[in-house]
């Protein structure tokens, strides 16, 4: 069967959100980057600054010297995730199967679905119609026999909203005149030295790279010739691999100023734990991993987790854990300004129930009967009614 | 008058690195406020403070102790100095401290207890001692919750206690300034500083009556205290000179060595010896016997044998004993330079000899006097490094967790407002913050921050190295101060210059000169390819035609010390509208000492009125007696010794005063000092009947000497090193600015440099494996990029591939070169890429060569094919990438098109349009940001076009709109309007646009 495959980009997606949540960001030139220092390097660019001449990866310095207007927007990643969450709620009415490649970017597979939503082409155009119309994020759409090529024909387009579609057998005269460097992951610092020889052997182009022999190639580039020249003959087979989702529990915090005080924040984080605890107490879960993440005055996020060999509901196994994610989490001597704390790896409590109407032999903790005190006395006067010294503001 | 009896024995100052609080004129005065006679600073492992604790006590009527806390990891003791040879002792003991890794606490106290008073409440250490000596042993007692263990432990020991407070500062609120300190030394924030590293609140200077009542059960340890205060040695001679000893010699024996030397010097230098030289020499070398100065010169003179090329710098140019040891190379007698400048009877302090070594070979000098007198008899000078405001703004912003770009743009904006601080009637501190957070709007924490980093400023923070001073003594050099070891392994006391000096250490600066170095290169390449040999020492080329020609059109790029824009400007400005009249009788030496003395940034003012006077402009000096004594210099204060001669001739200033001045207005801890000398000033000068206006006018002039100046010798020294620079331009311009770019670090690029010797006319040959030096190598009318110009290339490699070829013969082909060298093939690939294999390619490209290597590299046989070259532009970014600069073509000529649309003035033809308004280009050379008069910022531009270099100005209003587009190594259009001074055009810039994004429909 012929394969339809879907690339969908929202080009620098962190800046589509933003512009979208502040009018006033529209149509300006707009950076994505850190803002807590100077020499920070720029990581999304909008369109409108990228006429300027500014790009990705070059620093925040630079950029302002060429566009003295610009903007600079702080990468908010909690943001970023649950939107993507919100762009794979939108495109699931169109296909039963779809991969992530980074937020805002999805490949979909569309194979098999013409005699239900008619062809791809024009389904694609629907599903570019709705993100542009209803959530007001303009997308580029590639669509291809493979992940590859479509991909590539959704990097190439020059302004969103706008589709391209490669059709069967023309793969290798669209690659040729493409440069090699927007071969997917050839950017990336491991591939570097494969992108430095390509250059320094003049075949900056896929075309130029497929019209070499492999056996040449290989005297070159080695065991990576082989994957180059398929992909530079717009060969590719992978398949799209849909994603599988856990279920969590997060609770976040925003300081209000923000602090650096180390007993003030943990007991902050210890608070959080102890919501996250009474929710997996009320749901019978235990959860295996902890992580923690801090967001500072700079706006840079440090996250860390920790995964624990049994399951635990309990604030008296969970606090040490989460002392041990602060140290490593807050090495930085900036202002934290919000915390997030999320406890994942969710399993049912493995309980051994008991068979007859008996006493129980066995006491429990003091540590795990407070806890379940506390949580009775907040069932009971609301979540305020009680609380630890060292959680107060 | 205080009645109880207690003297503080243990107080830190702020020499106490980020410990201590109060500075030492803070306790100084506080202890006299509470009645006390005697105080002991005993800062942390150091004696940093020392010379200028001293001079405080006396300033405030302190007896002063010397001492220090000794610390290790597990102990601690507070040393006092009980006699001078337990000041030796301190200080070996320090030096062992700090040099010696395996320092052990116990024995290393008790080998050098002798002259020391020892007080702890370190258990095993007292036990340890006082097996060995009870004497002077104490148990220190302080207030606090283990002082009653420590009395037990004296009691149980059987040692006197003496009681103490431990001082960190001076009042109970600067211990939030010693937790900041604490935190900025752990690079912590508060909440993270563990407890033990503060020192408790309670340790700030208490008064007597306190003290007393903290211990009313041990007053024996208020009492010991005055004893130990009355036994130590408080009346401290600092300031005799030490000279170092040349190979043991007596006095006589030394100054007959020398005087022997000097006169053969005189024969070599003046043939025969006439009466003024002799007179000269005779007077120098009394002088210089009754200061006991013969080892000095001895010393310095061996030093310098070790290099053929020194120069002398700084007034002991003017000494004629110098010359005659070729110590430098300025006839004093010819150039009216006076030895008083460098040594009088009058003076105290002994003069230091600063000499300069080619760059490369300095570090192998100071090896060679390290190997010879050793970290016995030698260390270098530190220089000791405070938290300036700036940085204690940053460094408390970031113990209070502050983001960075915050922190930056916080301290920029309080910067500006800081000078408020320094006004003559400044506010207080809680004004100044006050009024700064309403004017800055500042919230929460920022007023707190800024009030805590205005406490923190100026504290001692760190040593580091002197650029080149060097200490020798005769015997011990860690009997005269504690010496430390540099991250380099070299020796450095504890003591910066000036405290240095006081201390009597006679200093000795060997200094790494970039310039010595390129004259040193190129008369060797002109040996090599004319078979010229110059003698450097001998060489004399002031009566050069040519090169006072070339000095005179301040064609001087690459010249030392006067290639500056602004150097040259004036030299140009000083010599094209000269009146001939005056041009004939003009020493062309004697201006180039006066403009290289002239160009800094106090006296830019000057400049103006001096190039008028030079062409002969009448002008009435400021009072009637500074007539005479600036007639040499047109009425302009010039050099430092004009500061002496305007104090003693127009306010009746001694000889030594005046001397004193001139030193005082550069050093730092001597405000004081120089408010004395202030009004000295005034009184003279107005007994001798000057204006107040004319005497502040004056005094401004004298203090514009506090920040960078020099005096004659020292200018007449350099100046004899530009001569020679130029001299080399002149005649051989391939050598020379081969040698310019060879050996870095000009004031200019290597770009610049590249572009200066392609108008000078000469061929740039782009790096060759077969035709390459590892250094540029220019010879006729063509200079090779060097090896060493291909960025990332190993210096080994690229000395194997010179010495292979040179032994074996060329390289035959990219495979004959692969074999003789084997490189490894990244740096095979950065040779290709700069294009060095070119000429062994043959039929081969790039690429294919490079094919070849990688195949090789995989070990893989069969055909290759042979891909196509490189496209131009391609070529062009890869010689940038290799070269740092285009050295192919001039820049400018890949903009041909946008500039052909433009239709710019080429900056040969600038002086045609005197007065109009046009549009030029122009490859960005140097850049010099510079404040007006209200502190606007504004700036100098050098920039460049394929015909020649040209001077442009942003005022601030142009500078405020363009400065974020100025950039080095960029291409521009400016336009704006040509002016003209004393015959040198300039472009006062209206305009500034890139030239890549300059719009081009307008014509110029």
């Amino acid at each position: 069967m012929e394969r339809h495959i879907l690339c969908l980009q929202i080009p620098s997606f962190g800046i589509a959100l933003a512009q979208t949540r502040e009018a006033s960001l529209r149509k300006r030139p707009i950076v994505l980057a850190p803002v807590h220092t100077r020499r920070a390097l720029v990581q999304e660019v909008s369109w409108e600054a990228a006429q300027e001449g500014i790009h990705s990866g070059m620093t925040v310095e630079l950029a302002r010297r060429l566009c003295s207007g610009i903007r600079v927007v702080p990468p908010d990643p909690a943001l970023v995730r649950s939107a993507h969450c919100e762009l794979q709620q939108a495109i699931l009415p169109f296909a039963p199967v779809w991969e992530s490649i980074q937020p805002g970017s999805l490949f979909l597979d569309l194979t098999g679905t013409q005699r239900l939503f008619g062809r791809p082409i024009d389904t694609a155009a629907r599903l570019e119609r709705e993100l542009t119309v209803k959530w007001g994020w303009p997308s580029q759409i590639g669509m291809a026999m493979n992940k590859l090529v479509s991909h590539l024909a959704a990097t190439t387009l020059e302004k969103p909203p706008q589709m391209r579609s490669i059709y069967s057998g023309s793969e290798r005269a669209f690659l040729a005149p493409l440069p090699a460097t927007l071969l997917p992951g050839l950017n990336r610092m491991q591939a570097s030295h494969i992108l430095r020889r390509l250059d320094d052997l003049n075949l900056r182009t896929l075309g130029s790279i497929a019209d070499v022999s492999l056996a040449q190639l290989e005297a070159v580039l080695g065991t990576a010739a082989v994957v180059l020249h398929d992909w530079a003959m717009g060969i590719d087979h992978s398949p799209v691999r849909p994603s599988i989702e856990q279920p969590l529990i997060e609770q976040s915090l925003t300081l209000n100023p923000d602090d650096i005080d180390d007993r003030l924040i943990l007991g902050r984080l210890s608070h959080l734990l102890e919501r996250i605890c009474a929710m997996l107490r009320q749901q019978r879960r235990v959860c295996r991993r902890l992580s923690l993440a801090l967001r500072h005055s700079d706006q840079t996020e440090q996250a860390t987790q920790q995964t624990m060999p049994r399951g635990t509901y309990w604030e008296a196994d969970l606090q040490p854990v989460l002392v041990q994610l602060f140290v490593r989490c807050f090495r930085r001597r900036v202002r934290v300004q919000r915390i997030v704390m999320r406890a994942d790896c969710l399993e049912p409590l493995a309980e051994q129930l008991r068979l007859f109407d008996e006493p129980a032999m066995t006491v429990q903790p003091a540590s795990h009967r407070l806890s379940l005190v506390l949580d009775a006395i907040r069932a009971k006067f609301g979540e305020r009614a009680i609380a630890w010294g060292k959680t107060l503001p | 008058m205080t009645t109880t009896p207690f003297v503080h024995l243990h107080v830190h100052s702020d020499y106490s690195a980020m410990r201590g609080v109060s500075s030492l004129e803070e306790l100084c005065a506080a202890t006299r406020r509470q009645g006390l006679q005697t105080m002991a600073v005993t800062d942390t492992n150091g004696l940093y403070g020392a010379v200028r604790f001293l001079e405080q006590a006396k300033q405030e009527g302190i007896r002063p102790i010397l001492g220090a806390e000794l610390t290790t990891g597990d102990h601690r003791a507070l040393l006092l100095v009980e006699t001078p040879d337990g000041y030796a002792n301190l200080c070996r003991l320090l030096s062992e401290r700090h040099c010696d890794p395996s320092f052990r606490f116990i024995e290393a106290v008790a080998r050098h207890r002798s002259g020391l008073i020892v007080a702890t409440d370190d258990a095993v250490a007292l036990a340890n001692w006082a097996t060995e000596d009870r004497q002077q042993l104490y148990v220190e007692l302080t207030p606090g919750p283990a002082m009653q263990q420590t009395l037990q432990l004296s009691r149980r020991l059987g040692l006197p206690p003496v009681a103490t407070n431990r001082v960190y500062f001076v009042r109970p609120d600067d211990f939030p300034t010693h937790r900041l300190l604490r935190a900025i030394a752990h690079n912590t924030t508060f909440s993270r500083l563990p407890e033990e590293a503060c020192c408790s609140p309670r340790q700030w200077l208490i008064s007597p009556g306190r003290m007393a009542a903290e211990l009313p059960h041990v007053p024996e340890a208020l009492e010991n205290s005055v004893r130990i205060a009355q036994s130590c040695h408080s009346d401290w001679q600092f300031g005799d000179t030490i000279f170092p000893a040349f190979r043991r010699f007596s006095e006589d024996e030394a100054f007959a060595a020398l005087k022997e030397k000097t006169y053969n010097g005189a024969q070599e230098r003046y043939g025969t010896i006439s009466p003024d030289v002799r007179a000269r020499i005779e007077k120098e070398l009394a002088v210089i016997r009754e200061k006991r100065f013969a080892h000095y010169f001895l010393i310095v003179r061996e030093i310098i044998e070790q290099e053929t090329l020194t120069c002398g710098r700084g007034s002991v140019a003017a000494s004629i004993v110098s010359y005659c040891l070729k110590i430098t190379h300025v006839d004093p007698l010819k150039h009216h330079l006076f030895f008083e400048r460098f040594l009088n009877p009058g003076r105290k302090d002994p003069p230091d000899i600063d000499i300069d070594f080619p760059w490369d070979t300095r570090d192998g000098i100071l090896d060679w006097v390290f190997q010879k007198y050793g970290e016995h008899q030698a260390a270098m000078v530190a220089n000791q490094n405070s938290l300036g405001f700036r940085a204690a703004i940053r460094e408390t912003a970031k113990v209070y967790g502050m983001p960075a770009d915050e922190i930056g743009a916080m301290s920029a904006r309080v910067c500006r407002q800081q000078a408020i601080l320094t006004a003559p009637s400044p506010p207080t501190e809680q004004q100044w913050l006050i009024r700064l957070t309403q004017t800055l709007r500042l919230k929460a924490p920022w007023p707190e921050i800024l009030g805590q980093a205005l406490r923190a400023q100026n504290h001692f923070r760190h040593l580091s190295i002197h650029c080149g001073g060097v200490v020798i003594v005769p015997d011990e050099i860690r009997r005269y101060a504690p010496v430390e070891f540099t991250a380099k392994g070299l020796p450095v006391i504890q003591w910066e210059k000036d405290q240095t000096e006081e201390a009597g250490l006679v200093k000795i600066d060997l200094l790494g000169n970039r310039s010595l170095a390129v004259i040193r290169d190129a008369l060797e390449a002109i040996a090599r390819h004319t078979g010229r040999m110059i003698d450097y020492a001998g060489w004399d080329p002031l009566q050069d035609e040519a090169t006072m020609e070339l000095i005179r059109r301040g064609d001087t790029i690459g010249c030392f010390y006067v290639e500056s824009p602004a150097t040259r400007l004036l030299l140009r400005k000083l010599w094209l509208r000269m009146p001939p009249r005056r041009r004939a009788v003009a020493d062309v030496f004697e201006y180039l000492v006066i403009v290289s003395s002239l160009v800094r940034p106090a006296a830019l003012t000057c400049m103006h009125d001096f190039v008028q006077r030079a062409h002969g402009q009448p002008y009435e000096p400021l009072h009637p007696s500074m007539g005479p004594i600036l007639e040499e210099t047109h009425g302009i204060m010039v050099y430092q010794e004009d500061v002496t001669k305007v104090a003693m001739a127009l306010a009746d200033f001694s000889v030594e005063d005046a001397d004193q001045l001139r030193k005082v207005i550069s050093k730092k801890h001597k405000a004081r000092q120089l408010r004395d000398y202030h009004h000295q000033f005034c009184r003279g000068a107005a007994k001798n009947g000057a204006a107040p206006e004319t005497i502040a006018k004056i005094w401004t002039m004298i203090m514009s000497f506090a920040g960078y100046s020099f005096c004659k010798p020292h200018s007449a020294s350099y100046a004899q090193v530009s001569f020679k620079s130029a001299y080399l331009r002149a005649h051989y311009p391939a050598e020379f600015i081969a040698s310019v770019i060879s050996n870095q670090g000009g004031f200019y690029s290597a770009f610049a440099y590249v572009s200066e010797a392609r108008r000078m006319g000469l061929a740039i040959l782009p790096p060759d494996v077969n035709a390459s030096d590892w250094a540029y190598r220019g010879e006729g009318d063509r200079v090779r990029i060097g090896l060493m110009q291909v960025k990332t290339l190993q210096k080994d490699l690229g000395e194997r591939i010179v010495k292979e070829r040179t032994q074996a013969g060329p390289y035959r082909s990219f495979q004959d070169f692969q074999t003789r060298i084997d490189p490894d093939p990244a740096q095979a690939r950065t040779l290709i890429r700069a294009g060095c294999c070119d000429s062994l390619a043959g039929e081969l490209t790039r690429p294919a060569l490079l094919w070849r290597l990688y195949a090789k590299e995989q070990a893989r046989a069969g055909p290759l094919p042979v891909p196509e070259d490189y496209a131009e532009s391609c070529k062009l970014a890869h010689e940038i990438e290799s070269l740092g600069f285009l050295a192919s073509r001039h820049p400018l000529t890949l903009y041909r098109d946008r500039i052909e649309r433009l239709k710019p003035v080429p900056a040969s033809h600038m002086p045609r349009y005197i007065g109009c308004r046009i549009t030029m280009v122009g490859w960005l050379v140097t850049e010099k940001p510079v404040e007006t008069k209200r502190g606007q910022a504004m700036e100098f531009i050098t920039l460049e076009d394929t015909t020649a270099l040209y001077d442009a100005t942003l005022f601030p209003n142009v500078y405020r709109r363009c400065y974020q587009l100025l950039a080095p190594n960029r291409a521009y259009v400016v336009s704006g309007l040509v002016e003209e001074a004393f015959g040198v055009v300039t472009l006062t810039v209206s305009e500034l646009q890139p030239l890549d994004g300059a719009p081009t429909d307008e014509p110029a």
